[in-house]
This record gives C-alpha cells, sequence and structure tokens, in this order.
C-alpha cells in the first residue's frame, strides 16, 4: 500500500519547502499546508488499517491497530504543534529572538522531527525501529539546542551523547533477537516484527531475556524511565516550547511504542511475569524519583519534565501489570498525557512570552494577566495531577482498578503514596503561579500586546485542546473504545 | 578444511588486533593518536569482514566490508581530523584518571568478558572469540566515555562502541540484511556529523569566555571541553 510511502514523504517535502522558503509568511503556510496534508494521508490509514493490518516495502512497514493508535498520537499533537508553533515561534521573531533563518530551520527540523516519530510508528522491522528512534535523537538534538546558548547546548550535548549512547545497548538487543530468530528459522534470521511474533514460542529463553534487558535499557533512556532520565529535564527546558510538547507528547511514548513490541515477543516465549515485573519497577521507580523532584522544583519548565517521566512511569506500571483493565489503561493513559502535557507546555509558554521568566516564584497572578490561559493552565494542572473528572484521572484510576483486580498491593500503595505527593507539588507550584497579585505592569503590557500580535489561532488551539481534555475525561468516544480493544487484543491476547 | 582452518585463525588475529587498538586508546595522550586509533579500528573491522566474504564469496558481505570502510574507515576519521586540527587550545587528552588506572581497568573488563562468556554461547558467525572481543571493545569505548574530559574523545568513545556493536552483530549472525546496514551506518554518519557541530559550538561557547576565567566557567569546562 503506498500510502504508508506517502505518509513518510509528505514530512520530508514539507520541510524542504520551509527550509528554501523566502519569508516567515510562506514557511509558515508551508508549514501548516504539510501537517494538514499528513494528517488527511494518516486519518485514511488509519481508518483503512481498522479491518486488517496495512503492509508496505517487503513486510518492513506496516499499520496495524496499536500502530495507529500510536500514528493518531503523534498526528494529533504534531498538529497542535505545528499551529502552536506559527503563533510562539513568530512572537520570538517579532521580538527579535531569532533571526528568519533560524525560523526556516526550525519549521524544516520540526517536520523532520515529526517524519522520524511517523517512521518509528509504522515500522514492522525491528531494526528499522531503531533507526528511526535514532534519528529522533539527532533531529531533536538539533531542536533542543536551538538557541545556541550555553544552557541549550549542554542540554542537546548531554542527550544525544546520553540516548546515543543507551541505543547502542538497544541495538545489541536487536542483534541478539535476530540471532535468537535464526537459530529457530536455521539460517537466514528475521527482523520482522510480525514474524517474529509468530516463532517466539521456539526462540530459546535465556536468550530472549538477554535481549529484552538490552532493550529496555537502550529504548528505556529515551523514554524517560528514572534511573536513566537525567536528560528529560534538560532537554524539555531548552527545547523551544512547541518541541518541549513534541518531545514530552509523542517521542517518548514513541520510544515505549519498541519497548511494547519486545514486551510482546517476550511475553510469547517467557509468559507475562517476566517483562512485566521489569516494567512495574521501572514504573515505580520513575514515579519515586518524579515525586522527590517535582515538591523541590522552581522552573516551570523542569516540573513538567519531570511530571512526563512520572506518567511514562504510570503507563509502564500499566503494562507491566498486564490484562485487559492494565493494558487498556495504559494504552488510554498514554493518550491522555498526550493532550493535557502539551497543553500545559501551550499555556506556560505564553506565559514565558508575558513574564519572560521560567522561574515559579517569579510568576503570580497568571489569573489576572492572561485570563483564557490562565484558566486553562489552572484545569490542565489539576488534570495532570490527576483529579476528578478529567481524562487522567479516568486511566489512573482503569489502571489502579487492573492493580486491585491483580492482587499487586505492593504496587497499588507505592502508587497511591507517590501519585499524592505529585499531586501535593503540582497544584502548589502550580496554584502560586495562577493565583495572587500579578507582578507585572498589566496595562503596560497589554498595549504592546495589541500592537504586536493579531494572531489568535494559538489560543484558538489552547481552547480546542482543553474541550477535548475535558470531554476525554466524562466520555469514551465509540471508536477510540474500538481502536483500544483492537490494541489491547494485540498486546494481551484474546 | 585446511584453508578453511587458516582463514578463522587470520580472523583471530585481526579480532585481536582489533582489542589492541582498543587497549592502546587508554594510554594515548593526543587527540591526533585517538582518531588515528579510531581509524585502524575501522580498517581491521572491515578486513574481517571481507575475510570471510573471499570464502564465501556471499556478494552481500562484500558490500557490507566496503560500506563499513568507506563510512567508519574514511569519511568519519576525515571529519574528526578537521575538527581536532581546528582546535587551537591543547591537543592532550586530559583523563579523570590515569593512564595506569585506565589500564589495569580495561584489563579487569577483558578478564570480566572472557570469564563469563568462556561457554555456553554457539555462534553461527564467525568465531566465538570475535564474539568475547566485541563485547570487551564496547565496554573499554564505554569507559574511554566515561573516564574522559573533551568532547571529542566522548565521541571516539562512542565510535569504538559501535565498531564493537557493529563486530557482535558479525560474529553473532552472519550479517545483517544490507538496508538495514545502510540504514545504522547512515545514522552513525549523521550523528557523528551532529555531534562535530555541537563540539565546534560548545568551542566558540565555551573556550571564547575561558580566557576571562571566571570561577563557575570553570566548573562547567571540567565536565565539558571542546
Amino acid at each position: 500500500m503506498s500510502g504508508i510511502l506517502l505518509l513518510l514523504l509528505i514530512p520530508i517535502i514539507t520541510a524542504v519547502l520551509c527550509y528554501s522558503s523566502h519569508n516567515r509568511k510562506e514557511a509558515e503556510y508551508f508549514s501548516l499546508i504539510g501537517i494538514a496534508v499528513t494528517a488527511m494521508v494518516s486519518i485514511f490509514l488509519i481508518s483503512a488499517s481498522q479491518s486488517s493490518p496495512i503492509f508496505f516495502f517487503r513486510g518492513m512497514f506496516f499499520i496495524d491497530a496499536l500502530s495507529a493508535y500510536i500514528l493518531s498520537i503523534v498526528i494529533l499533537v504534531s498538529v497542535a504543534v505545528a499551529i502552536y508553533s506559527v503563533r510562539y515561534m513568530g512572537r520570538e521573531f517579532q521580538e527579535g529572538l531569532i533571526s528568519i533563518k533560524e525560523l526556516k530551520d526550525f519549521y524544516a527540523l520540526l517536520h523532520l522531527f515529526i517524519f522520524t516519530m511517523l517512521l518509528a510508528a509504522v515500522s514492522n522491522n525491528i531494526a528499522i525501529f531503531w533507526v528511526a528512534i535514532e534519528s529522533t535523537t539527532i533531529v531533536s538534538s538539533l531542536l533542543v539546542g536551538f538557541y545556541k546558548d550555553r544552557e541549550s547546548i549542554e542540554a542537546a550535548w548531554k542527550y544525544i551523547i546520553l540516548c546515543t549512547v543507551s541505543l547502542v545497548f538497544g541495538l545489541l538487543g536487536v542483534f541478539i533477537i535476530y540471532y535468537a530468530s535464526s537459530i529457530v528459522l536455521v539460517g537466514e534470521g528475521t527482523l520482522n516484527w510480525t514474524e517474529l511474533r509468530e516463532i517466539a514460542h521456539d526462540m530459546n529463553p535465556k536468550t530472549v531475556k538477554l535481549a529484552f534487558l538490552f532493550i529496555l535499557v537502550g529504548y528505556g533512556a529515551k523514554a524517560g524511565f528514572a534511573p536513566i532520565h537525567n536528560w528529560l529535564p534538560d532537554a524539555h527546558s531548552q527545547a523551544p516550547t512547541p518541541v518541549s510538547a513534541l518531545l514530552s507528547g509523542v517521542l517518548i511514548k514513541c520510544a515505549f511504542l519498541g519497548i511494547i513490541r519486545f514486551a510482546i515477543i517476550g511475553n510469547e516465549c517467557l509468559g507475562i511475569s517476566y517483562c512485566g515485573n521489569l516494567l512495574m519497577i521501572f514504573g515505580l521507580v520513575s514515579m519515586g524519583v518524579a515525586s522527590a523532584f517535582i515538591l523541590v522544583q522552581n522552573n516551570f519548565k523542569r516540573l513538567l519534565a519531570y511530571s512526563s517521566i512520572e506518567h511514562i512511569g504510570i503507563i509502564a506500571i500499566g503494562m507491566g501489570i498486564g490484562g485487559f483493565c492494565g493494558v487498556y489503561g495504559s494504552l488510554l493513559h498514554m493518550l491522555n498525557h498526550a493532550i493535557v502535557k502539551p497543553l500545559l507546555f501551550f499555556t506556560t509558554g505564553e506565559i514565558k512570552l508575558k513574564y519572560h521568566t521560567t522561574a515559579i516564584d517569579k510568576i503570580k497572578g497568571a489569573m489576572v494577566t492572561l485570563p483564557i490561559v490562565g484558566t486553562v493552565m489552572l484545569v490542565a494542572a489539576l488534570a495532570i495531577a490527576g483529579a476528578p473528572p478529567f481524562n487522567i484521572f479516568l486511566s489512573e484510576f482503569t489502571i489502579l482498578k487492573a492493580a486491585v483486580d491483580g492482587g499487586n498491593w505492593v504496587t497499588f500503595s507505592l502508587f497511591i503514596i507517590f501519585a499524592t505527593i505529585i499531586f501535593a507539588g503540582l497544584l502548589r507550584n502550580f496554584g502560586s503561579m495562577v493565583f495572587g497579585r500579578p507582578n507585572i505592569d498589566h496595562d503596560e503590557q497589554e498595549k504592546k500586546q495589541i500592537v504586536k500580535n493579531g494572531n489568535k489561532i494559538g489560543i484558538g488551539i489552547i481552547v480546542v485542546m482543553a474541550v477535548i481534555m475535558l470531554v476525554l475525561g466524562l466520555h469514551i468516544p465509540g471508536f477510540l473504545d474500538e481502536m483500544l480493544k483492537s490494541s489491547v487484543k494485540i498486546i494481551a491476547g484474546e | 578444511m585446511e584453508k578453511s582452518f587458516d582463514l578463522s585463525l587470520v580472523n583471530d588475529f585481526i579480532s585481536i588486533g582489533i582489542l589492541l587498538t582498543a587497549i592502546a586508546l587508554n594510554t594515548l595522550e593526543r587527540l591526533e593518536s585517538c582518531v588515528k586509533a579510531y581509524t585502524y579500528n575501522s580498517w581491521l573491522l572491515s578486513l574481517l569482514i571481507l575475510v570471510p566474504a573471499v570464502t564465501t564469496g556471499n556478494p552481500h558481505l562484500y558490500v557490507a566490508a566496503s560500506l563499513t570502510l568507506a563510512t567508519k574507515g574514511i569519511m568519519i576519521p576525515l571529519f574528526l581530523r578537521k575538527i581536532v586540527s581546528q582546535q587551537k587550545m591543547v591537543h592532550q587528552v586530559q583523563p579523570y584518571i590515569g593512564n595506569l588506572l585506565s589500564l589495569t581497568l580495561s584489563g579487569v573488563l577483558i578478564t570480566i568478558v572472557y570469564a563469563s562468556l568462556s561457554k555456553g554461547i554457539s555462534v553461527t558467525g564467525f568465531s566465538n572469540h570475535a564474539l568475547k572481543v566485541s563485547i570487551a571493545v564496547i565496554l573499554i569505548g564505554l569507559l574511554i566515555m566515561i573516564t574522559r574530559r573533551k568532547a571529542i574523545t566522548m565521541v571516539v568513545g562512542l565510535l569504538f562502541m559501535e565498531n564493537g556493536l557493529f563486530l557482535t552483530g558479525f560474529s553473532l549472525t552472519s550479517g545483517m540484511p544490507v538496508i538495514i546496514e545502510l540504514g545504522i551506518l547512515f545514522d552513525v554518519l549523521m550523528c557523528v556529523i551532529i555531534l562535530g557541530v555541537f563540539i565546534v559550538q560548545i568551542r566558540h561557547k565555551f573556550y571564547s569566555v575561558d580566557l576571562d576565567a571566571s570561577t563557575t566557567i570553570h566548573d562547567q569546562l571540567t565536565t565539558l571541553k571542546g
């Protein structure tokens, strides 16, 4: 099916067009049209893949229900980010923080970054998947070091070195799986995930255990699991805000997709307890580390980055508990986090544009200076902390239900303790930013604002995402439920 | 029978050569010599792939050997040499630990690898020996990365790890499909180029201010140097 080829080519063409555009308007239009076309093609592919998986190029690429689900998350966040970038980067351009060349570079890199994530989502071949994840590191490190000051270059350097080293171990895991398959198939092994899954029963369990450990370390660093998360707060806080939203909203989930795929092979070969327990341990450690750092944080972008570590931990815990509820909750949590976290990055981005700082204690009264954005930010902060009736509460509750059903009382109680600490830390910090007496001269700022800013589309996307967040907290639409159920079937079996 | 025995011996010699270049990295004082060690390592790696290509006549192995030589043996070393020669400051490696300790640690790592892989792994590719060497090279690369101060030695350590990884791939199986190898090599190449760009930027941002010698900046310099 050549639709996949089209899906992968459009972002590259868009990137080239953005790079070669002549002025700001042109680059922005190319970027918006490019992402719109990508979204249309992908909606077509996602709906086509619901009945049966689509294969392309000797089975190296495919879209099954699970890839379609991840693909839709990638597309959803990418569209929001592309629209918001017009506002955010436009403002930075107007204020003279970046030059026109840098603006064009930004759009080109943004679309290349989206391309690498799409490639990761649709690859069936585990080595192509590795190449895609490594390319996300390479492209996004340029975006992390985009401002070219000391902090951002240091963050980018740390990011690319740490992730590349851990991905070396990930590739070792891929080689080991290939070796295991070549013993089963006698001679040429296979790298296609669908074929690996069929022969998983016959593989040597010890070899598969070794491979899964390497994969978990390799992709786990990229996903932001706790002992190997050090790059994440730096990269998320130094990148331009739209890029932070992409890194946090979808990149870590793309890496986690690799872990899920290998866990499926591992489950077939070793039974569900081995991979599940490892994921649960990593998840709990991530939550614990994040809860400690969230309490003492004074930079809101770093705060959000640590919150991402917490949520990838929750996703891993749900996947580790397994069963229908655990996997369903975990997948739903991926989507919910991918909506709420970019929303928080966008709203705090507005605050950064207004207050010109990222220090929490220097920001007061955001509700007064920015009424819409401040309100949305408070609601989103409540949602990310896990308060009902928002969508994150729903998926966390589903995961906790799975923990109780499975009798995982240690996991259950640790989860509750960490979630409570994080709830307190998040609300204290966001509360102090939203409420209180504004500490900047509001009227003077307002005047400047009117002159400078005619672009309301960025605020529009914030409101739209807030509405999606509220709706998903109360009701899961039928098509989403169908997608989730068929993805759960792939992961947990019938 | 006689011929294949000889060639496996040749392969053992080459893999020992690969290990020796990695060990030599522990004691090299100048950045240029580090790059040279990497160059020899890559040439030996592609030679190691070439030997079974000649004996089996498998066209895929010829392609793999020439691709390895072109990227790892020629393009990346030339690029690294250019970056090193642009540097106007000291060309010393400046490790955190002494050469002797570094060598000893490498020796310990090699012993651990040989002891733990002495039995239990049957290999479809070249030889059991190459597998042990490859894991040892990965670990030595990692050791170099964490004990050296300069950005460029970190890159060299990373590249040694990647060479070790390729050797693992070839010793476990008889190589990956060509298109996959192409993808991985392209990624490695891009990664090195981007790292090179960052090294140049680090030098701009950190060295130019080094002359003013403020203490906080000094702190940062110990962790990050061009």
